[in-house]
């Protein structure tokens, strides 16, 4: 996921600096060692043929080499420390959206805490920031101020926040986030924004899944703010050249990787994330078991990893990357997938929105002849045709001293003019939860992005889908689908039916709930 | 008689030693009262965090299910001896730890033997061979991930180039399980050796070298020097490097975690990755902070025996 990449970049700045720093005092250590051997004797001279050295010499000699060591050393760390910074300036892009200034709160104003994470580009999140200024310029008595968090560690940080009675009013997260806080009873129920929602015409607006997946529970513990969408995207010239009409079907999409893979061109039928303990792996997984009929729970909130249409998606997958995949799978992400397919080392490439801008910027000849496949339709038929698209929510904190003013910011936040502002920032990357904003520009720069757009809002759900009774569990597997039952099958160290049953008995803990 | 006798003894053993832990306090109380402030700080910053720790790993309790939680006494313990991921955990840790360890001081005495020698432009030697161990590890082991990957890592691409890899059939480094588990110990190897090189160079710089001269007059040649003058005056130091470096290697959660994220099929999964998904991604903080305490009673046991080492080093000296 992009956002993935951008926050374990931020990490990276920021633990380098500290890393370096605090290892740097071991440096000191062989120049000491260098003092031990002052006065030692050279050959050729005194008593037994050594001569000793001048004492006085032989000290000013290390001091000399002393200093010329640490000059060296000074050298090395320095590049060292200066490499990934020459290389971080290149590769950045100079933000297009820059942060205006921010304001200053009045003396009376209510003040609330938004945390959300790094969702990707500076440009997207200058864009978040103006939003959150605009707020502040527009609602005097309110002032919010935001914090960005780190992918890395922003669950420890919430929870820490909630363990010591200081979490903020509002906050982004995961797309299991608002379960998560409501199963803890830190997410405040917001059905009554749902209700005048519904009363102003917002939810018909509202894309089906983006608001019925957070009625849970006899509650509302957040709303979705944007989708995080997936999808097939192909060489257009490659699947004409093998005279094969676009895939629409699990048979089709087999027929055409198998005629494209060519690995004595280096050509790899699809590329598919494989690597265990990655999220992005179980991704390609989860659109073949939407699509054929099944899901991670049933309709009572039991785990139901372990069945037949499940299975079915896994030996589809298994098949595919047996027959039509680089090697290389079961250790890829979408980083290698994106990499293989802007090389033209792929025909199909499983991946996600962001793939759009940047093959458009990195590999413009290719971009030229891509193509996204249309939803593909497999066992479970039309009905269940569908795309992985991950609903990202905003949610209140339970603990908020002002809830009411929080409400009043997450309506603002939520409206479609607010959002559009957002999604413009960094076109692919955030797709559309009202339907009206298909039709924004940023969806009509591309036959791509007009496609996706018009795919999320018809086709897109994700794992929550079809019914959230087993909310709290889904969103606390972690990457057990990748680590038990992907990943393992893939590389062949377990079969598929062995590896669904050991998951369903390692997992069905998670999915406890306080009736049962 | 002999009743009452029996009685009194213990009594008065025990008055007068109160007596003297009463003389003890009051004439070190200065002391004790300086060191209070340090003691309550470690006591808030290690042992509560390390007693509510433990008290943990006693619990069934998961985050996202605080109705469920309760004392379960060793049963998240008795799951994880009888798990067969956990088995297999504890075995890749002591492989990895086996390899690294070993080959780091293998390379680390090599180096150190090499670069105290008399030879021109030492101290750049010196300090390039440091630079693995400046870099920050996450950067380091997420520069390693891109060089192994099959397709477009610089050594794939390179073995191509000079006709080793058939590029239609490129080397799997991450995707299979043995070449994952080579690619984890070269790069954990590659990380340590500089600090086994420095430890080898300071022991090396502290030989009197009257003693080589001395066995080179009697006519020892250089492996014999080296066998029964250098090794054993080495050999103390290099023990505690190797402990400690045991320990490092065992907690080093972020060389699986990015090189390979524990795969393929677990492979390199060591138990202190497994104790990270189960305590942060599965919110199960209980059987995470077993597995956490299994990992701290086998490092105890290595930390005893480095303790214990250091205390026979100091008494010799």
């Amino acid at each position: 996921m992009t956002q993935k990449f951008a926050s374990r970049r931020h990490a990276l700045d920021h633990g380098f600096l500290t890393g370096t720093l605090t290892q740097t005092w071991i440096l000191a250590l062989p120049c000491k060692r260098l003092h031990g051997n002052a006065g030692r004797m050279e050959p050729g001279r005194g008593r037994t043929g050594f001569r000793p050295i001048d004492k006085e010499v032989a000290v000013t000699n290390l001091k000399v080499r002393h200093s010329q060591l640490q000059r060296l050393i000074a050298l090395v760390a320095v590049l060292a420390l200066l490499f990934p910074v020459i290389g971080r300036a290149q590769e950045e892009e100079e933000p297009q959206v820059t942060p205006e200034p921010t304001v200053a709160p009045a003396e009376d104003a209510v003040q609330l805490q938004y945390w959300d994470m790094q969702w990707g580009s500076p440009t997207f999140m200058a864009a978040l920031q103006n939003n959150v200024t605009e707020f502040n310029r527009t609602h005097p008595d309110i002032h919010v101020t935001f914090t960005q968090l780190s992918w890395a560690d922003y669950m420890q940080k919430i929870l820490s926040a909630i363990q010591s009675g200081n979490p903020p009013d509002i906050s982004g997260g995961d797309s299991g986030i608002a379960f998560n806080m409501a199963a803890q009873g830190q997410a405040l129920d917001i059905s009554d924004l749902y209700a005048e929602w519904e009363a102003d015409g917002t939810l018909e607006d509202m894309t089906d899944w983006a608001h019925e997946k957070w009625d849970w529970n006899g509650m509302r513990p957040g709303v979705t703010w944007q989708f995080d969408s997936r999808a097939f995207f192909y060489r257009k010239d490659l699947l004409e050249q093998a005279g094969l009409e676009v895939p629409t079907t699990w048979d089709e999409l087999m027929a055409a990787a198998q005629a494209l893979h060519n690995p004595e061109e280096g050509i790899a039928g699809i590329a598919i994330p494989g690597k265990q303990g990655s999220y992005d792996t179980d991704q390609f997984w989860m659109t073949l078991v939407l699509q054929a009929g099944g899901g991670i729970a049933d309709a009572e909130g039991n785990l139901a990893i372990d069945s037949p249409a499940n299975l079915e998606a896994l030996q589809f997958e298994k098949a595919l990357v047996d027959c039509c995949t680089a090697r290389g799978t079961p250790s890829w992400t979408f980083t290698e997938v994106l990499r293989a397919y802007e090389q033209g080392q792929a025909a199909i490439a499983f991946g996600g929105g962001w793939f759009i801008a940047d093959i458009q910027q990195n590999a413009p000849e290719i971009f030229e002849n891509t193509g996204i496949l249309p939803v593909l339709v497999g066992p479970g038929g039309e009905e269940a045709a569908h795309i992985v698209s991950f609903a990202n929510p905003w949610m209140i904190y339970n603990q908020t001293e002002h809830p009411e003013e929080a409400k009043v910011f997450l309506r603002w936040m939520m409206e479609p003019e607010n959002l559009r502002k957002l999604y413009e920032a960094e076109p692919g990357a955030k797709w559309p939860v009202y339907e009206s904003l298909v039709d924004a520009p940023v969806y009509q720069e591309n036959e791509l992005l007009t496609e996706l757009a018009r795919q999320t809002v018809e086709n897109g759900v994700d794992y929550w889908y079809p019914n959230n009774a087993a909310a709290v569990g889904i969103g606390s597997m972690g990457t057990s689908l990748t680590d038990l039952i992907v990943n393992p099958v893939i590389t062949g160290n377990r079969a598929p039916e062995d590896a669904l049953r050991d998951a369903q008995a390692q997992l069905e803990p998670l999915f406890q709930r306080p009736e049962s | 008689m002999q009743h009452a006798t029996t009685l009194s003894q213990p009594s008065a053993s025990a008055e007068s030693s109160r007596a003297r832990l009463r003389a003890h306090f009051s004439k070190y109380a200065l002391p004790y009262l300086l060191i209070l402030p340090s003691l309550l700080f470690l006591a808030a910053i290690e042992f509560y965090p390390l007693g509510v720790g433990i008290s943990e790993a006693f619990k069934y309790h998961n985050r996202v299910q605080p109705w469920a939680t309760r004392f379960v006494g060793f049963g998240n313990f008795i799951q994880a001896l009888q798990s067969h991921d956990v088995r297999q955990a504890l075995r890749t840790s002591f492989v990895m730890v086996t390899g690294i360890v070993g080959f780091s001081y293998l390379l680390g005495l090599l180096a150190g033997l090499l670069l105290n020698q008399k030879v021109r432009g030492r101290s750049i030697y010196r300090a390039l061979i440091l630079v693995p161990w400046i870099a920050p590890p996450i950067m380091a082991y997420i520069s390693w991930q891109w060089m192994l990957n099959d397709q477009l890592g610089t050594i794939n691409r390179t073995l191509m180039a000079i006709g080793l890899v058939d590029p239609f059939d490129p080397i799997i480094w991450l995707a299979d399980p043995a070449l994952a588990m080579l690619s984890v110990i070269v790069v954990g190897t590659w990380f340590r050796f500089p600090f086994m090189m420095i430890t080898v160079l300071a022991a090396l710089s502290a030989i009197p070298d009257e003693l080589h001269e001395a066995a080179a007059l009697d006519g020892a040649t250089a492996m014999q020097r080296f066998r029964d003058v250098t090794f054993p005056l080495i050999l103390p130091v290099s023990i505690i490097a190797i402990l400690l470096q045991a320990i490092w290697t065992f907690n080093d959660f972020a060389l699986t975690f990015v090189l390979t994220g524990g795969g393929p099929a677990n492979a390199t999964t060591p138990l202190i990755l497994m104790a990270y998904r189960e305590a942060f991604q599965r919110f199960n903080i209980g059987y995470g902070t077993a597995l956490a305490v299994i990992s701290l009673v086998l490092m105890l046991a290595l930390g005893s025996v480095y303790l214990r080492l250091q205390a026979r080093q100091e008494a010799d000296s």
